[in-house]
């Protein structure tokens, strides 16, 4: 008896993901996992982006909290992420004369931030993720995540997910604005050729808005993004 | 003789549990009598002294292999019969690596003998051997296994037949013991570490996009949106029917898979007597033998009155003894399809050894309707939810008006209007009650019984108790949904004992409910209970957690104490979308089914989903007694507590190893 008080470990690679059609060919990891028991649990989540292409740079985030299980479907969290961005090269505003563009906002950037949230399940089976984050300067954001899955067949499965990024103040450094910065819209269509073991396919669209937008438009990105994807998810 | 062999020869040949002691001579020789010494131990040595080895022996089929926890050395252990009356020496050696132990299903035995580790005794050590040593105060159908972590799921369980000293009201020519129970190739360990990282992770039934547009040719798409919505509101899902299925299960009669045809040999026109039992660690099944109707005589091991139908589905533990008379010269098919759908058990009733008959089509699985969720009555108002022609109708329908769910409406005394502490959890204010109860006082008796509610979030009443025998009213859940343990507390709790259950019920022939089964000689005393014991069911499926009250055995270790021969009602409300099978260790409860004195005996009772059930008993063994749902995962996960019965004194013992 007690098996309800062993310590379990959850790990999975929601994505391990090639961008097929971007041209720096980024390849995407996000991995989401949890150690503890049935009531307080240590969650981990870590995404990462990485070009493959020597000019490309990468950007991480990390976060490690701490969840009490509060309610049937809801564990509050708090704890604190850390987001780096690495740029390799400076980035021109049309993208073909470098020294013509702006500085990029530097090569290395990193931020703590103090976070504060849910995990859990909304009404409708919504995986929802709402993150309060705080940073070492005091500039507070919010970034909320969720997702969703339809059966196509019982391992056929689709999942529509979005992401939204808002700001209460500009952080010009890192390009983000006030206010909503970003929309990322998308869905993975994954076969569970076993439950832990399933490639997929997806598409994506990121949208910047307002202040965001004109600062990474004039930094060479795009305003809107479309992606297309191929990856694995896997758990254990 | 390997356990393959034995498996091949009885797979030939049939006869697994054949017992010769009533079959026609003729039956025997030819199949292998040999064998049945294997599955017969009767007698061994003498005084009923049974040897019993519980050791780790390979088991497979299919062409796959795997390691059972076996009785020496087959799955199931062997028959064990002795007569009542007499007294049984059953010396259980262990050469396991890990403890082992064995509790007797059903028998009233002194407590040190129950052989719950942590509970009644320490556990069987590794090396060591125990002696199990009861008097036999009972007559039926058994079953033994173990109670020590996942053995039981691993093949570590048997038949155990106690031949009563008076006539049986019914006649019969011969008899098989048809034990159903599930077996997977999986580690239990490693099934239990799935399901709690995706609750889901066994069930290839889910609803997907094709069955929603199903539903809208069916119901429209507003009623479709609004069943989908009504079950995402909740987070929860219909076809939760099994945690683990035939995705891993492979459903086995007397341990044998479907494909080995497991066969009973009758001569057309022999009464054949049944007896049932369901050995499963998750898994509820529904049987029925196409062709032939079954009539029950016994319950829990107990006679009942006859009642005759053509399907019943045996709870997790439960057993049913039926007799069926085969007339034709044919084989019939027992045929024992998994609650969910995803598998069967499967054997044979034949005039000749390697005969089989057609095996019927599995139906689909069956899906929960509102009501499940006992949200009947809220739902009222909402048109939109009454979703006809849906595939949850079957489960939707309101009780059927059968006469005898209708007589036992009848039979009630005017029930008392429920007192308000009986809604629900007046009083669940676990902090101010912390401390508050001692054994003592609930065993104090006379004057000052205590009525509250328990550390443990247990409700107990002691006054403006309904009359005993009748079946509970419908009662709105009140206060505390149970914390984060239990999602979707029931807002409705009623009694669902004349409905078959889901997926039941909707094909035309005759379904066995307990508001039909009936105690043979009604009671000569059925006195009220002076006490009623409340524990509502609490499970959260996100997280794969299971409690009582919406705490974990682990966080409960106080026992609930009840004193040496008091009257008790004990009233368990399932709060949870799944079914439990409930089993109290060491004595019988009367199921309250309508009927008064001729309440049924029980040794365990399934408990639907919403559904209020009630039950009377009257403890007298002193000691620990273990109190669970049945479903191994369940148990071990926390729906489980113990009940401490008091000395004639009234005061508390508590057996050796008792310290979990």
């Amino acid at each position: 008896m007690d098996l309800d008080r062993v310590i379990r470990t959850f790990v999975l690679a929601e994505q391990l993901e090639v961008h097929a059609n971007q041209p720096e060919r980024p390849v995407d990891v996000e991995l989401v996992s949890w150690i503890g028991g049935d009531y307080r649990r240590l969650f981990l989540r870590v995404q990462g982006e990485q070009s493959t292409r020597r000019s490309g740079g990468g950007e991480m985030q990390g976060d490690v909290l701490y969840g009490r299980f509060i309610a049937p479907y809801w564990s509050v969290v708090a704890g604190a992420r850390v987001d780096t961005r690495l740029r390799k090269d400076v980035v021109s505003v049309d993208g073909e004369n470098p020294s013509n563009g702006r500085r990029a906002p530097s090569a290395r950037s990193t931020r703590g931030m103090i976070a504060v949230g849910f995990v859990g399940l909304a009404p409708g089976w919504f995986e929802l993720e709402p993150t309060l984050l705080v940073s070492d300067k005091g500039d507070v954001s919010l970034d909320l995540q969720s997702s969703f899955d339809l059966l196509l067949t019982q391992r056929l499965i689709v999942q529509p997910w979005v992401e939204i990024n808002a700001a209460v103040q500009a952080v010009p450094e890192i390009g983000v604005g006030s206010g909503l910065n970003d929309v990322e819209v998308g869905a993975r269509m994954r076969y569970e050729i076993r439950r832990k073991f399933a490639p997929y396919l997806g598409v994506s669209l990121l949208r910047r808005t307002g202040v965001t937008a004109a600062t990474t438009h004039n930094l060479g990105e795009r305003r809107s993004v479309g992606t297309i994807m191929a990856g694995l998810r896997i758990w254990r | 003789m390997t356990r393959r062999r034995f498996l091949h020869a009885a797979g030939a040949l049939g006869a697994l549990a054949g017992l010769r002691r009533l079959a026609p001579a003729s039956v025997s020789p030819a199949n292998g009598s040999q064998l049945i010494p294997d599955v017969e131990t009767r007698v061994v040595g003498s005084n009923n002294r049974v040897e019993l080895v519980i050791d780790r022996t390979p088991f497979g089929f299919g062409g796959r292999r795997g390691i059972a926890t076996t009785i020496n050395g087959s799955v199931p252990g062997p028959l064990l019969r002795f007569r009542e009356g007499e007294r049984a020496a059953i010396h259980v050696t262990n050469r396991l690596r890990e403890d082992t132990s064995i509790h007797w299903h059903g028998l009233l035995v002194p407590n040190a003998m129950d052989g719950v580790p942590g509970v009644n005794f320490p556990g069987i050590h590794p090396g060591q051997t125990f002696v199990y040593e009861f008097p036999l105060r009972q007559y039926g159908t058994y079953w033994y296994h173990s109670h020590s972590g996942f053995q039981e799921q691993l093949g570590h369980y048997g038949p155990l037949i106690i031949d009563p000293i008076e006539p049986e009201p019914f006649q019969y020519d011969r008899e098989y013991v048809v034990m159903l129970s599930d077996w997977s190739f999986e580690n239990p360990l490693k099934i239990l570490d799935n399901i709690k990282k995706q609750g889901s992770y066994y069930n290839f039934q889910r609803r997907t996009v094709g069955d929603f547009f199903r539903d809208v040719d069916r119901a429209g798409l507003r009623a479709t949106i609004a069943d989908r919505w009504e079950w995402g509101k909740m987070r929860m899902s219909p076809i939760d029917i099994a945690d683990v299925t035939g995705s891993t299960y492979t459903y086995l009669l007397n341990g044998l898979p479907p494909a080995s045809n497991w066969t009973g040999l009758f001569r057309p026109g022999e009464r054949v007597r049944l007896r049932f039992i369901n050995a499963g660690a998750g898994s509820y099944f529904d049987v029925r033998i196409p062709g032939l109707e079954m009539t029950l005589v016994q319950a829990s091991g107990q006679h009942v009155q006859p009642v005759t139908f053509d399907e019943f589905r045996i709870e997790i533990a439960q057993t049913f003894d039926v007799i069926v008379q085969p007339t034709e010269d044919r084989a019939y098919t027992i045929f024992a399809e998994s609650m969910d759908r995803s598998g069967h058990a499967r054997g044979t009733l034949a005039p000749r050894a390697g005969m089989s008959a057609e095996v019927p089509k599995r139906r689909p699985r069956p899906t929960l309707g509102m009501m499940d969720m006992g949200m009947a009555m809220s739902m009222g108002g909402h048109g939109g939810m009454s979703m006809p022609g849906m595939d949850m109708s079957g489960t939707q329908a309101p009780a059927k008006p059968s006469a005898d769910a209708s007589m036992a409406g009848m039979d009630m005394p005017t029930p008392k209007p429920a007192a308000p502490a009986a809604s629900g959890h007046a009083g669940h204010d676990m902090g101010s009650m912390r401390g508050m109860v001692t054994p003592d006082m609930a065993s104090s008796g006379g004057a000052g019984v205590f009525e509250g509610t328990l550390r443990d979030g247990t409700i107990i009443r002691a006054s403006n108790l309904r009359a005993p025998g009748t079946i509970p009213e419908p009662v709105m859940h009140a206060g505390s949904t149970h914390g984060s343990a239990s999602a979707g507390t029931a807002m409705e709790t009623r009694s669902r004992l004349s409905e078959p259950g889901a997926g039941l019920g909707e094909d035309g022939w005759r379904v066995l409910v307990w508001t039909d089964v009936k105690r043979l000689t009604p009671a000569a005393t059925f006195e009220a209970p002076a006490r009623e014991i409340e524990l509502h069911l609490t499970g959260n499926m996100e997280r794969y957690m299971w409690s009582i009250n919406g705490i974990k055995y682990s966080d409960a270790p106080d026992p609930i104490p009840l004193k040496h021969g008091e009257r008790i009602r004990l009233t368990i409300v399932n709060d949870s979308m799944m079914a439990h099978p409930m089993h109290l260790h060491g004595v019988f409860m009367e199921l309250e089914n309508g009927h008064g004195p001729e309440c049924p005996y029980v040794h365990t009772i399934n408990v639907k989903p919403a559904e209020r059930v009630s039950l009377l008993a009257t403890p007298v063994d002193p000691g620990p007694w273990a109190f669970h749902c049945h479903v191994l995962l369940h148990m071990d996960l926390g729906m489980f507590r113990v009940f401490q019965v008091s000395e004639p004194d009234g005061t508390m013992t508590t057996s050796e190893g008792a310290a979990v």
